[in-house]
């Protein structure tokens, strides 16, 4: 008698048992599915709201990447090369009267040779620091006379001009 | 209840619920899919509708059918019967679709 008692009581347990569980997984599927479909439900809006603003940023960016490589093609075919260069000689130590006119012209042209090779490139390429350094504290020479020169100015667009100072130099020998 | 009140029920629901199950779903496949939601909502409203129709009438060749022996038998009454039917059917897709537009009306409205 207590055995079929038992066994009616765990047959009774393990239905209870079936019961739940189905009504467990049941419970859990459905509630996924109605609040995953909520969830849509309530973010729709803002993520269609996202969307738009990406589809829009996006063709921004688009227009404005498209402006930017136009610009950088004008500004590449604009290209400023060096067209002249224009040396303004100071002397320092001579009078007017002093000044050798031949060994003036000398000079400006000495100088000019060693810009030579600048004419014609672009104007970005080219180093103002460096440019200055070419010329700057060199000496040159001239039958029986030696000039220093010192660039004390320098201005850089499609023309060079340079101011450089002058001294003559007293030769020793 | 008459068989007649049954069906037209049975049609309005099956359409609008065939374009609202259909439209949620895709939502929420909108959003794993990395879309956006709302628009995959309405857009698939607004194609199923004509499926829900036909879902709703129970395949089409048997409303078709019923329309043919309405036109050539001579049997107006159901003739009449089937054109309700895909009335209430079509108005049951449609306001399926009026209801996603409205959630989405409600979104523009709480989502600002």
């Amino acid at each position: 008698m207590g055995e079929m008692m038992k066994a009616k009581d765990a047959k009774y347990k393990n239905a209870t048992c079936y019961k739940f569980s189905i009504c467990f997984i049941a419970g859990l599927l459905w509630g996924t599915v109605i609040g995953s479909l909520s969830i849509s439900v309530l973010v729709g809006y803002r993520m269609d709201a996202f969307h738009e603003k990406i589809a829009y940023l996006e063709h921004t960016i688009a227009d404005k990447d498209e402006k930017l490589s136009k610009l950088e093609k004008s500004i590449n075919n604009a290209d400023v090369v060096l067209k002249d260069i224009y040396i303004i000689l100071e002397f320092n130590n001579l009078s007017v009267e002093q000044i050798d006119q031949i060994d003036n012209i000398e000079i400006e042209k000495a100088i000019k040779e060693k810009y030579a090779s600048s004419l014609g490139k672009e104007i970005k390429s080219l180093d103002a620091d460096i440019l200055v350094q070419v010329i700057d504290k060199r000496i040159l020479k001239f039958n029986s006379t030696e000039y220093q020169l010192t660039v004390k100015k320098l201005v850089l667009s499609d023309v060079l001009k340079l101011w450089v100072e002058v001294y003559s130099l007293e030769v020793t020998s | 209840m008459s068989s007649f009140y049954f069906s037209i029920t049975q049609n309005f629901l099956i359409a609008f619920g065939v374009v609202i199950g259909a439209s949620l779903f895709s939502g929420l496949g909108a959003i794993i899919t990395d879309n956006p939601p709302f628009k995959v909502m309405t857009d698939v409203a607004g194609s199923i509708k004509i499926w829900a129709i036909a879902a709703s009438l129970g395949g089409t060749f048997s409303s078709f059918a019923m329309i043919e022996k309405g036109l050539f038998e001579g049997e107006i009454k159901t003739l009449i019967k089937q054109a309700f039917y895909i009335l209430i059917s079509l108005t049951g897709a449609n306001v399926g679709y009026e209801f996603i537009r409205l959630l989405q009306r409600c979104g523009a409205i709480w989502g600002k």
